[in-house]
């Protein structure tokens, strides 16, 4: 022990021979043990990065594959040894796909479209789902049980009724008392705001879902205190718990946005003559007889292209253009998705969709 | 009226509010899932004659079921493909996104860019997704064909199956690892959202539990097995489901004459384009109570071995 000093070192010229090669074993041992731990974490660490970097080249290959069809010129697309660098580059394939996408006013209406949508989703799931977390009435347990039927029967298989229904929307008689008949629903939004208002809308029992348990998970003490303060339960729901819940609108409304966006079944279902860039992607795809669908697409654009653009009328070209299309109704997603990206993971995490 | 809220004791009263919040859902409830199933269920047993004003029903018993089963020819293998294959898929969908999300668990360099291009899945929607990473964007599918399949994944893949028919294992094997070599871009395309569950919910575990572990003298592995793997098991459940609905509202078959059908298409098809509302629906309420039927059992099954923390 008084061949130890204060700091814990060893002061090696107090040391018997003995004690010294010991000394120097361990330390050697140690040293040796430090080195294989960092070894280790170097080679966990490289294929940790390998496994990651080469999922995430998978998943933005097509993205690139896209980039580099928008970018190239028609006549040298996919010249053999051209695969990432295009042999000559014009703005052609982009300014023709924006053109048959009438892109800047389609994305205007979807926006609008979507974000009307997703503001009533929201709404109507934060309602539903602090019922459901903290104002229990007798048997609200039967409520829940329907809303996980909801979750688990995907709305899209009741086409056949829900189209003759919007097609005579009436309640109760209501429509035909007033107007002497009863209302036609489809062709409009207003069907797939009614729908997404009443909770009845894409993946509507999900969104009630993440926000009971979000609600669940608020400590209580914070509603008690309002109530003991006198506050009612408007009051408090208003007031106290949905200035905490901004993590469950986030992570809902992303959602719910992103969704609607890439739906394209309600929209070709009940509105069909809407400028969704989803639907309007769905129609090019669709097949026909006789010339291609993205030929008269790009016949009926024709007019609005600037002077020299190159177009061609080969199978392989409508391919090229029809993946700009997609790419170009993607982009503004990606875009606001890297505005928000980090508060939505946080969200994610704290709007407890955990347990 | 007034004076009856008043003499409501707050728990009386949370409740009515409760019935108040609630009651726009149990309206859309109603209109737009009980109302439709109801009509669903009549014109799954009757002749179903839609006209301009009015929808004539005239009651047929279980002829349209029978034809369903019995005569269509693409109807039995929608309802059989839904319980095998379609499991398969939702395995692998639920230990590659639980794999994937360990893997971007945690901090290190770059963690945010590699977080975002995990969820552009997400982004993408399934069906475009599942489009262009499995290869069939034209673009890629031109590229394999132009350069003689070398710089395209099917090409990778064909290269993977080449060298393990080689090795010599059993041919049942190989062709096990070649689907889902092949389907990789698949997984992918669908593991966005179960990914994000499983990040929630590896983020919501107590570091105190890891510490713990360290102290105890737990390896890496064991610290998985008896730490990370019970807290996580309830997220296990609801991806499980959420995959399994996420696959059965995509569900498609690929007949052998070539050219994926998806089942909604079928009904559309049916329903719209031949005008048989009745054969539809019919097929429809089969295929409700298969997907509900699957999601009981498999829940179920799994909820057994899930460890629940209060």
């Amino acid at each position: 022990m008084t061949k130890m000093v204060k700091s814990g070192k060893v002061d090696i010229s107090l040391l018997t021979a003995d004690e010294l090669a010991k000394y120097r074993q361990v330390q050697a041992e140690s040293r040796r043990a430090t080195m294989q731990k960092v070894l280790n974490g170097v080679i966990f660490g490289i294929m940790r990065y390998l496994l990651m970097i080469s999922l995430c080249f998978m998943i933005i290959y097509p993205l690139l594959r896209m980039f580099v069809a928008a970018i190239s010129h028609p006549h040298t697309i996919n010249t053999v040894g051209a695969m990432w660098i295009p042999q000559m580059s014009s703005w052609d394939n982009l300014i023709v796909a924006w053109n048959v996408m009438n892109f800047l006013p389609s994305l205007g209406f979807t926006f609008a479209a979507v974000g009307f949508v997703m503001l009533l989703q929201v709404i109507n799931a934060a309602f539903a789902g602090y019922a459901f977390a903290r104002l229990r009435f007798k048997g609200i347990s039967v409520f829940f049980g329907l809303v996980l039927l909801t979750v688990v029967v995907p709305t899209q298989v009741f086409m056949l009724p829900q189209f003759i229904m919007f097609r005579n929307f009436d309640i109760f008689g209501i429509f035909t008392l007033i107007t002497g008949e009863p209302l036609n629903m489809l062709g409009e939004p207003t069907s797939m705001f009614v729908m997404a208002g009443l909770g009845q809308g894409l993946a509507g029992g999900i969104f009630i879902y993440i926000f009971r348990q979000f609600f669940r998970g608020l400590p209580k003490e914070l509603e008690e205190a309002a109530y003991v303060d006198g506050a009612g339960v408007p009051r408090t729901f208003f007031g106290i718990v949905l200035p905490m819940a901004k993590p469950a609108f986030l992570t809902v409304a992303t959602l719910s946005f992103i969704w609607n966006y890439n739906d394209s079944f309600f929209t070709s279902l009940f509105h069909p003559t809407g400028m969704y860039l989803r639907s309007r992607i769905s129609a090019l795809a669709a097949p026909s007889g006789g010339t291609s669908t993205m030929q008269m697409a790009i016949n009926i654009a024709r007019p609005n292209f600037p002077l020299g653009t190159q177009t061609l009328t080969t199978q392989q070209y409508d391919g090229i253009i029809f993946t700009v299309c997609i790419m170009l109704s993607i982009l503004p997603l990606i875009a606001l998705f890297l505005v928000i990206q980090r508060q939505f993971v946080e969200g994610m995490e704290r709007s407890g969709i955990v347990g | 009226m007034k004076q009856l809220y008043y003499k409501m004791t707050l728990r009386q009263k949370q409740g009515l509010w409760g019935f108040i919040f609630l009651l726009p859902w149990i309206i859309g409830f109603l209109l737009f899932f009980v109302r439709p199933l109801v009509d669903t269920i009549v014109f799954s047993f009757s002749e179903v004659n839609v006209g301009l004003a009015e929808v004539e029903t005239s009651f047929i018993g279980l002829a349209n079921y029978i034809f369903a089963f019995t005569v269509d020819p693409m109807f039995n293998q929608f309802i059989i493909t839904l319980a095998f294959p379609a499991m398969a898929t939702v395995a692998i969908v639920v230990l590659f996104s639980l794999f994937a999300a360990i893997l971007i668990n945690g901090k290190f360099r770059g963690r945010s860019i590699i977080r975002t291009i995990f969820f552009i899945p997400i982004i993408m929607g399934a069906d475009i997704a599942t489009a262009t990473l499995v290869g069939g964007d034209v673009a890629s599918e031109l590229a394999v064909a132009d350069t003689g399949g070398f710089g395209g994944f099917s090409g990778v893949s064909d290269f993977f199956v080449m060298v393990l028919a080689m090795t010599g294992l059993p041919a049942d094997l190989v062709g096990v690892v070649q689907q889902s070599i092949s389907g990789i871009f698949a997984v992918l395309a669908q593991s966005g959202v179960p990914i994000l569950i499983f990040l929630a919910g590896l983020q919501s575990i107590s570091p105190s539990l890891y510490e713990v572990a360290k102290i105890e003298g737990s390896t890496a592995y064991e610290t998985f097995w008896k730490v990370t793997l019970p807290m996580v098991s309830p997220m296990i459940v609801l991806n499980t489901v959420y995959t399994i609905v996420d696959l059965f509202a995509r569900h498609s078959i690929t007949p052998a004459t070539g050219g994926a059908i998806g089942f909604l298409e079928r009904i559309n098809t049916i329903g719209f384009g031949q005008g048989n509302f009745g054969l539809a629906s019919a097929m429809v309420m089969v295929y409700i109570l298969a997907c509900i039927l699957v999601i009981t059992v498999v829940t179920w099954l799994i909820s057994r071995k899930v460890f629940y923390y209060e």
